[in-house]
């Protein structure tokens, strides 16, 4: 078993499956849906053709991470199929990161052709009103790495929980709840998963993340306490997958 | 069977696969001559068989063309329903589809864990003539089974473990002569069944069932069907029927692991 047609198989999995499939189909419509809707009313200024769509990929972007990113294993749980994902490819970390590398590449696909996509409907709008629409290359990449981080940790929440509903709920509780309470706590909160990655993504971006607001670490503090959250989060569920009966 | 496909690890001891240690460097080249159906058959239920069978093939990275998958699918009976949803399917069907999973990459070996568990009657007899297909395909089946009726007419050979301990190894043949007895079921009118143990008092007779006649007759060396019937005839006892006493492989396994209990002639009265 070669690790390119591992690859392979993950990506047919990913092709034949609903869930993949819904999950960038509402993409599309959420990126879609501000330029339809813009087609008919006149916003009330000429920012509004690229805010509304942007502000949409930024929200929904990180929650379809987090729905197919734990969909990705956990769904392999949820069926008893794990037992013939590692009888085909007994070498585990082998088989989690080629499945982790898969599921990141075409979740990065999804994402720059949404990113596209919206960027394009909005242009195609702005035009027709005489608006000519700036392509902010910058701030859509920061919100796909944001949704792609999202995405690795819900993935990582699967291999670790071992279910595909409890690492979606677990990602979304981390960043809506966790967060914000450890964020109450005075030093602590500036090294919380979002804070530390909206750091970055902020750099990418040149601008703040309106949800994590500005940033209150500097860039190296930034990459080290990503790294250990990640080093927590990946490390954790590369450890349990290749030691854990299954 | 989890642990010689590398799914769970041992605490101590080792396993091999086909020559190659659990856990092998090489080990990934006997999975890949290895077909397995672990528990419940592991199938994507939203997949149809056909898809099923195409991912495991791309999976191990061979060539499958459609006639191979419409072999298996034969095979398995499911050519009727290659399209639809394996999640549809009933236990049995998931079954067949599963260890058609297991052979598509003609595997010199297939692990088989309580392939008919969860099975109606139907389904027992599907399974096992399926499994009776495949060795005349040069692929090995190693079945673990509690229903030891049906290895007994799907084996050739048993390992019996008890407590994680080999307590018996060798053809079903050999191991069912092995508890063989010289024993022999007679059926007798049922007024003359308290008769043969008394007359034939040199015999241990056990009264199977008072109703119908039917007694177990436990012969001495020597003695055959033939002298057993000559011995009642000279009684003037006539049997309707007299048959060797078969030793099923559930008797047989109870003794081995339960010496005391005699499963065939519980309830049976005693009568010498």
């Amino acid at each position: 078993m070669s690790t390119k047609s591992i690859a392979r198989a993950e990506a047919f999995k990913i092709r034949s499956h609903r869930t993949p499939m819904v999950t960038a189909a509402v993409m599309f419509l959420a990126v879609l849906a501000p330029a339809a809707v813009l087609m008919f009313y006149t916003p009330s200024g000429p920012s509004a053709y690229s805010d509304a769509w942007s502000a949409t990929y930024g929200l929904i972007g990180p929650l379809v991470a987090i729905v197919f990113g734990g969909w990705l294993l956990g769904t392999e749980y949820r069926q008893g199929t794990t037992k013939r994902m590692l009888t085909t490819e007994p070498r585990r970390m082998r088989a989690l990161a080629t499945k982790g590398a898969v599921g990141a590449g075409v979740l990065s696909v999804l994402l720059a052709a949404t990113a596209l996509t919206g960027w394009g409907a909005a242009w195609i709008v702005g035009n027709m009103n005489d608006i000519s629409i700036a392509w902010n290359g910058r701030e859509l990449l920061a919100s796909g790495l944001f949704a792609l981080a999202a995405g690795a940790v819900s993935f990582a929440l699967s291999a670790i929980t071992r279910s595909d509903s409890f690492a979606m709920v677990g990602s979304v509780a981390l960043v809506l709840v966790l967060d914000p309470l450890l964020s109450l706590i005075p030093k602590i909160g500036d090294y919380t998963f979002v804070t530390a990655v909206s750091t970055l993504t902020d750099k990418v971006a040149g601008s703040v993340n309106v949800f994590a607001g500005p940033a209150s670490l500097t860039v190296t503090s930034a990459v080290i306490t990503t790294g250990a959250w990640f080093a927590a989060f990946i490390g954790g569920a590369a450890y349990l997958f290749s030691t854990r009966d299954v | 069977m989890k642990m010689l496909l590398g799914l769970v690890k041992p605490t101590s001891g080792r396993a091999s696969l086909l020559g190659t240690d659990v856990g092998a460097a090489d080990f990934t080249h006997a999975l890949r001559r290895t077909g397995a159906l672990i528990e419940a058959p592991a199938l994507y239920e939203r997949l149809s068989a056909r898809k099923n069978l195409e991912l495991q093939a791309l999976a191990l990275g061979i060539a499958v063309d459609k006639k191979r998958i419409d072999e298996l699918l034969e095979l398995v009976d499911l050519s009727g329903r290659a399209k639809d949803k394996a999640g549809g399917y009933s236990l049995g069907m998931k079954q067949r589809l599963g260890i058609a999973v297991g052979l598509i990459g003609n595997p010199e070996i297939v692990v088989l864990d309580e392939p008919a568990n969860g099975l109606d009657p139907a389904g027992i007899v599907e399974i096992r003539e399926l499994l009776r297909r495949l060795p005349a395909m040069g692929t090995t089946v190693l079945v673990s089974s509690h229903q030891l009726a049906e290895v007994q007419q799907a084996c050739d050979g048993l390992v019996v473990l008890a407590e994680g301990r080999l307590i018996a190894q060798g053809t079903t043949e050999e191991i069912l002569r092995s508890h063989q007895t010289n024993a022999f079921i007679v059926r007798v009118d049922p007024v003359e069944t308290s008769l043969i143990g008394h007359r034939l008092s040199n015999l241990d007779v056990n009264v199977i069932d008072e109703a119908t006649g039917l007694v177990s007759v436990s012969l001495p060396d020597g003695w055959d069907g033939r002298t057993l019937n000559q011995a009642l005839v000279a009684e003037d006892i006539f049997a309707f029927e007299l048959a060797p006493e078969k030793v099923s492989l559930e008797e047989a396994f109870l003794t081995m692991t339960h010496p005391t209990a005699t499963p065939a002639l519980n309830g049976a009265a005693h009568v010498h």
